[in-house]
């Protein structure tokens, strides 16, 4: 659990300092984030037209929009799809971003909105496209323990568990979905998801602790 | 509501769900994801090019990154050349021409010398002219006494003589 742990770390931050939350494409190191003012000052000249400066926003938080957008939708090509709707979108409002929250809290909560407003209407249609996993899963030693030692083929077991997982996650209403994607897997801070789901923290805590409840019951058979 | 992470019995499944972070999208994914973006705001959605090139995109995308589709889209291009290359080759011109039955094409040297040159002319590029013309209206035109030339579908009539 260090990825996590590194991860909890980063977010834990102020928002000021856009967390480096862990997800599909998230270094285990982290990585030099970049200095408040100067992501005001992308967004006042991207604000002008600078697509320049635009593009130097999009590749800091791509790989987090897009691991956001994925492990909601469970579907590779949705995700390429919502995430970059989210940074066009995100690009035709930013006349109306006030500065209130950082960037990064603003082009998360736009993307957030438009995947759940994706997910409402392909209710009931979902057609999972998983990413592969990488290299390290099969000696994470937390996965290791989790599959049967009878199976023989650990690379099918490995598939065989991130497909349930996938579907299990499937299973649960958007908000409370996003409330694990968020905290569990990208390791962003209780009150980082507060402001992203506009909502209160006591809210955040409680979908997640019931999103924990179903997933368990769902995943009984991997979990001793 | 603020236990620890070893207290609150989740533990198992932090675990479980960390298996989601290795989920990583194909190699070199995020090289060009803020070029397509950028490309999208320039376009401007609903480009009909831009959709086009979106959809060739995610398409080079889906072959590079899986090999049995790759296959199966080179073994379809093959099999459409092969195709291809064999109804070209079975396929017949739709106007040939045929010699009487019966005949040589050393017959039709031997009639030729024997006849009149300019008849034999005439006869060729009568029968060899399969420019349709289509009368044209003279109107007032400074030519519009002069009878125009019209060429009228001949059959080939080859003397069968000696």
């Amino acid at each position: 659990m260090i990825m996590a742990e590194a991860a909890r770390r980063k977010t834990s931050k102020s928002l000021e300092e856009p967390a480096g939350a862990s997800g599909p494409a998230a270094s285990p190191e982290p990585a030099a984030e970049p200095a408040p003012i100067e992501e005001m000052e992308l967004v006042r000249r991207a604000r002008k037209g600078d697509l320049g400066a635009y593009d130097e926003l999009v590749r800091r938080y791509q790989e987090r929009i897009y691991a956001t957008v994925y492990h909601m939708t469970s579907n590779h090509e949705d995700a390429n799809d919502l995430a970059q709707e989210a940074f066009i979108k995100a690009f035709q409002a930013l006349k109306s971003f006030k500065g209130g929250s950082s960037f990064y809290t603003w082009i998360y909560r736009i993307a957030v909105n438009k995947t759940i407003n994706f997910l409402k209407q392909r209710k009931n249609k979902t057609q999972m496209s998983l990413d592969d996993l990488d290299f390290n899963a099969e000696h994470d030693p937390d996965l290791v323990a989790l599959i049967s030692d009878k199976t023989p083929r650990r690379d099918a077991s490995l598939a065989e568990l991130q497909e349930k997982l996938n579907a299990a996650m499937q299973k649960l209403s958007e908000p409370h979905r996003l409330v694990v994607t968020l905290h569990d897997v990208q390791g962003l801070s209780h009150e980082e998801i507060a402001k992203i789901m506009e909502c209160n923290i006591g809210t955040v805590r409680s979908r997640l602790f019931y999103a924990r409840q179903q997933l368990q019951g769902y995943l009984s058979d991997y979990l001793k | 509501m603020s236990m620890g992470p070893e207290q609150d019995g989740f533990e198992q499944l932090r675990k479980l769900l960390a298996l989601k972070r290795h989920e990583q999208p194909p190699p070199r994914y995020f090289d060009d994801f803020s070029l397509q973006v950028i490309v999208r705001i320039k376009a401007g959605e609903g480009d009909r090019s831009f959709e086009l090139y979106a959809w060739l995109q995610r398409f080079w995308a889906a072959l590079d990154t899986r090999p049995a589709l790759a296959g199966a889209f080179g073994a379809a291009v093959c099999a459409l050349l092969i195709g291809g290359v064999i109804y070209s080759e079975s396929a017949t011109p739709a106007t040939v021409a045929t010699w009487p039955q019966g005949r040589s094409s050393s017959d039709l040297a031997v009639d030729t010398a024997n006849r009149p040159l300019l008849s034999t002319i005439e006869e060729v590029s009568l029968a060899s002219s399969t420019n349709a013309t289509i009368p044209q209206p003279l109107g007032d035109s400074l030519f519009g006494s002069i009878p125009m030339p019209s060429v009228t579908p001949a059959a080939l009539t080859i003397p069968l003589g000696n």
